[in-house]
């Protein structure tokens, strides 16, 4: 794909041009633009060649620049991050800048593209007086952040970096947590943590803050559990939690977070999330089993029609859904995990047994889906969490990603809070005193 | 190192349930027990009632729980005020027949050996428990007396047969995971069996938090005349017993190395590590000298359980020691018929506690009082510390007086058939099956 960028006029570019000559005069180009990430570094060491080629050659200004990718890139992100930064400093040093009437006295050709874990930009810069064209080569290695902001999508043998970061304390024996967006503001989403004893939310208000508790609450009034607790929740409109227990004469119910009413669910059901590698997406619904955390029935949309093509599942503590794939991945009773397409052509996964939640995320935008999963181990052993790549042609997992914790990870989730965040798991680890941290994992 | 891996089986499987498990249990399924004597009637009285009391700990701290009362401190020590959670004549009864003065339950017997009586009587709303001295301990206390009540308002389970119980859908507490427990005779078909000889291969183990100690109780004339030449300044001398007797060989060859050699009373898990007296032996210590002719000058009256194979071992190396001092054994079959001679005792603490499990076993043998009043009563004194000062202070009188020669430390134990989780073992040394589950399928 080849951008080509139309040369502007700007009456500030002089000035800063004379800036910029300083500042590669004393060897300080790297940071005069104030970029000092990776991405930053590379488009400035491209425009530093060009601008030291041309110089070299007498060479005043460009008639054309075209940037071609070679590469899963996303354009959006390459657009952003490369090539308005390469134009706005190539505008700094006045080569896009004729004065008007006046025609280049070049052409600059780039390719960009990705071998063997770098960045490669290569090109010429090809004068119009037919003198020969002057090559360039810059390269970078290919790290996740870099990665990230060209929206390359990375192959499995890609040098991933994943991050684990603490996000907060929260109160209670926690059961689930999930993400709720909030109508009319913005595209403020919370976090409901379901404990024991009540709903809690939680803000995020920066991407690397820690979770802020609102000061509404909405209580369980639960006295009297069975030996088996647990609960569900799904946002399955704006600001509306659906919510399940095991609570003995508790039927579901919604609750209405604006309005802070709690009315009784349309029926017996209890919320199967299905997220989208964003963090939004479909509710499920299944039936509840008594005083278990099995569940059953043919699953259902919230409008109680069955979810067409799901899998027959006898009894089972999750499923997701993998809708361009057509796969469903469920934990059954026993917890063994299963992958299967629809109604038949199961994935072998030798009976494998995980913990009772899963969660499915494309969490380094590679269009492979990640499945998350706990350990099949109970109260008292380490936990672990589990990221693996669904692999739709070896029907395989792979995996992608192993952490231990020293408490039982109590709650799975993916999410995020604003729009510009990327995707990320979120998981509660549950100490023995009443206390439960809250982690983030996400590709950087 | 196999304590340690024991322990460590032991935590893993003893952890209870609860909301934060990552994967949680499937209820269902039927699990096969097989027990015998009074641990039967222990592992029933645990399933189909209530502990009045129970420990539990919470954020890390021990504390008590009650799904039946609310206990509080009256005036002084002498008077507590029981709030009931449930029908107060049920509670009332149960407290009555758990400290009366007739009363069989432990808790009445520690009573009883520290001269101690107790008065419940409706007061108001409450119960007013009413005790004749100071009881600080009487937390401690109740938490051995059981909810004496109809089914439905029992335990988790209730029962179905003379050998079966099956859940119980109306019991005050949540229901267990498993629809049924069958006791059985035949070991092959237990899924939970007394622990014998060697652990199974698997090491699917689980032992109590604390384990049975086995005694040699001095009492009467045996005691006076010094039968085994045990006393302070007697020959061989009480470390020679020791060496010679070789308990550490015994545990070995009797109970498959689950235990070890023990010279306290307190077992760990009672009591903190402590220094116990000091015992010096010859620099050379010689074998048993033992002849083919029975030569005895006289006899002693010894008792052990006949049906507990680790004390009837014991039992005869003590026979052994004694001829070697030209001394006969004379079985008996009651412990009464031995008060003036020699018992061999398995002793199951009734309680983590060691002031009181020490008073439980001076109610045992009356012999075993000592020092006044004050010491007595700071065995029930309302802190632990206290307590377990007092407790030292008679361990070391016992010993001192060679009225009980400890021997050997027995782990409490459990075989348990892979798959069956979480099932743990009460302070009274018998399994508890509240929490079990099928790990698997059912």
């Amino acid at each position: 794909m080849t951008r080509r960028i139309p040369i502007k006029s700007s009456a500030t570019i002089h000035l800063w041009c004379c800036v910029l000559g300083f500042a590669i005069g004393l060897g300080t180009a790297q940071t005069a633009f104030g970029y000092e990430d990776s991405t930053g570094t590379l488009v400035e060491s491209v425009a530093r060649a060009v601008i030291e080629r041309a110089r070299a050659q007498e060479i005043q200004t460009l008639s054309t620049v075209d940037i071609e990718t070679r590469g899963a890139f996303d354009q959006g992100r390459f657009q952003t991050f490369f090539t308005r930064r390469l134009e706005e400093q190539l505008g700094f040093a006045g080569l896009v800048a004729p004065e008007r009437g006046r025609v280049g006295q070049a052409n600059l050709r780039i390719v960009v593209s990705v071998k063997s874990q770098r960045v490669w930009a290569v090109g010429f810069l090809e004068p119009t007086s037919g003198r020969a064209p002057i090559p360039l080569a810059i390269s970078r290695v290919l790290d996740d952040e870099l990665a990230y902001a060209l929206g390359l999508r990375r192959t499995q043998g890609a040098n991933r970096r994943w991050s684990i970061e603490r996000m907060g304390v929260v109160r209670g024996q926690v059961l689930d947590i999930c993400f709720v967006p909030i109508e009319g503001q913005g595209d403020e989403t919370l976090l409901a943590v379901l404990t024991t004893d009540a709903v809690d939310f939680y803000r995020q208000p920066g991407l690397d803050d820690s979770l802020q508790q609102l000061s509404f609450r909405h209580e369980l009034g639960v006295t009297r559990w069975p030996r088996i607790v647990a609960g569900w929740m799904g946002a399955y409109a704006p600001g509306k939690i659906w919510l399940a227990t095991t609570a003995a004469d508790e039927d579901p119910y919604v609750v209405d977070i604006e309005s802070r009413e709690r009315t009784r669910a349309p029926f017996v059901g209890v919320p199967v999330r299905q997220q989208d590698e964003l963090g939004s997406g479909d509710v499920f619904f299944a039936d509840r089993t008594p005083s278990s955390a099995s569940l059953r029935g043919k699953l259902r949309l919230v409008g109680g029609q069955p979810v067409t093509g799901a899998p027959v599942m006898k009894s089972f503590r999750d499923a997701v859904f993998m809708a361009r794939d057509n796969l469903w991945a469920t934990v059954d009773a026993d917890g063994r995990l299963a992958v299967s397409a629809g109604q038949g052509d199961s994935w072998d996964l030798g009976g494998e047994r995980v913990g009772d939640r899963l969660v499915l995320t494309d969490l380094d935008d590679d269009e492979i889906f990640e499945l998350v999963t706990t350990r099949a181990s109970y109260q008292g052993e380490p936990d672990e969490l589990m990221i693996r790549r669904v692999d739709v042609l070896s029907k395989r997992l792979i995996s992608s990603f192993r952490r231990s914790t020293d408490g039982a990870i109590a709650a799975l989730a993916v999410g995020r809070f604003h729009s510009e965040d990327g995707p990320a798991v979120w998981f509660v680890e549950q100490d023995s005193v009443g206390l439960a941290t809250v982690w983030r994992v996400v590709m950087r | 190192m196999r304590l340690l891996h024991l322990i460590t089986i032991v935590l893993a499987l003893t952890a209870g349930l609860s909301a934060d498990a990552k994967r949680l249990p499937e209820p269902g399924g039927e699990v096969r027990v097989q027990l015998f004597g009074s641990d039967l009637s222990l592992f029933e009285q645990a399933h189909v009632t209530l502990p009045l009391l129970e420990r539990s700990r919470l954020g890390g701290l021990a504390t008590w729980r009650s799904d039946v009362i609310a206990l509080e401190l009256g005036e002084d020590t002498t008077s507590w005020l029981v709030r009931a959670k449930l029908q107060r004549t049920f509670v009332l009864r149960s407290i009555q027949q758990c400290l009366g003065s007739t009363s069989s339950a432990w808790p009445a017997r520690v009573l009883r050996a520290a001269s101690i009586s107790a008065e419940a009587r409706l007061s108001g709303d409450a119960i007013a428990l009413t005790f004749s001295k100071p009881v600080g301990a009487a937390h401690e206390l109740l938490s051995g007396c059981w909810l004496q009540s109809s089914f439905a308002l029992g335990g988790p389970f209730k029962q179905a047969g003379p050998t079966l119980l099956e859940a119980n859908k109306d019991a005050m507490v949540p229901g267990p995971l498993l629809d049924r427990v069958q006791m059985v005779g035949d070991a092959e078909q237990a899924h939970i069996r007394e622990g014998r000889g060697e652990a199974p291969g698997d090491g699917r183990v689980i032992a109590a938090a604390y384990p049975d100690v086995l005694l040699l109780v001095q009492r009467g004339e045996a005691l006076k005349q010094d039968v085994l030449g045990v006393a302070a300044d007697a020959e061989p001398g009480l470390a020679t017993f020791y060496r010679q007797f070789a308990a550490g060989t015994l545990v070995q060859v009797y109970s498959g190395g689950h235990g070890m050699a023990s010279r306290g009373v307190l077992p760990p898990g009672l009591a903190e590590p402590h220094p116990l007296p000091r015992v010096r032996a010859a620099a050379r210590v010689e074998p048993l000298a033992l002849s083919a002719e029975d030569r005895y000058v006289r006899s002693v009256p010894v008792y052990v359980n006949q049906n507990d194979r680790v004390a009837r071992g014991f039992e005869d190396r003590l026979s052994l020691f004694l001829g070697s001092r030209s001394i006969g054994v004379s079985r008996v079959a009651q412990e009464a018929g031995a008060r003036d001679g020699l018992s061999v005792v398995r002793w199951r603490p009734p309680s983590r506690d060691p002031g009181i499990s020490m008073l439980e076993l001076m109610g045992r043998f009356p012999e075993l009082r000592v020092g006044d009043g004050t010491l007595l009563l700071k065995l029930l004194s309302d802190s632990r510390a206290a307590r377990l000062e007092a407790a030292l202070e008679v361990e070391r009188a016992w010993i001192d007086s060679r009225r009980v020669i400890p021997l050997a430390t027995l782990d409490v134990w459990y075989e348990v058939t892979s798959g069956l989780e979480g099932v743990s073992v009460s302070d009274e040394g018998v399994p508890l099956l509240d929490d079990a589950f099928w790990g698997g399928s059912p």
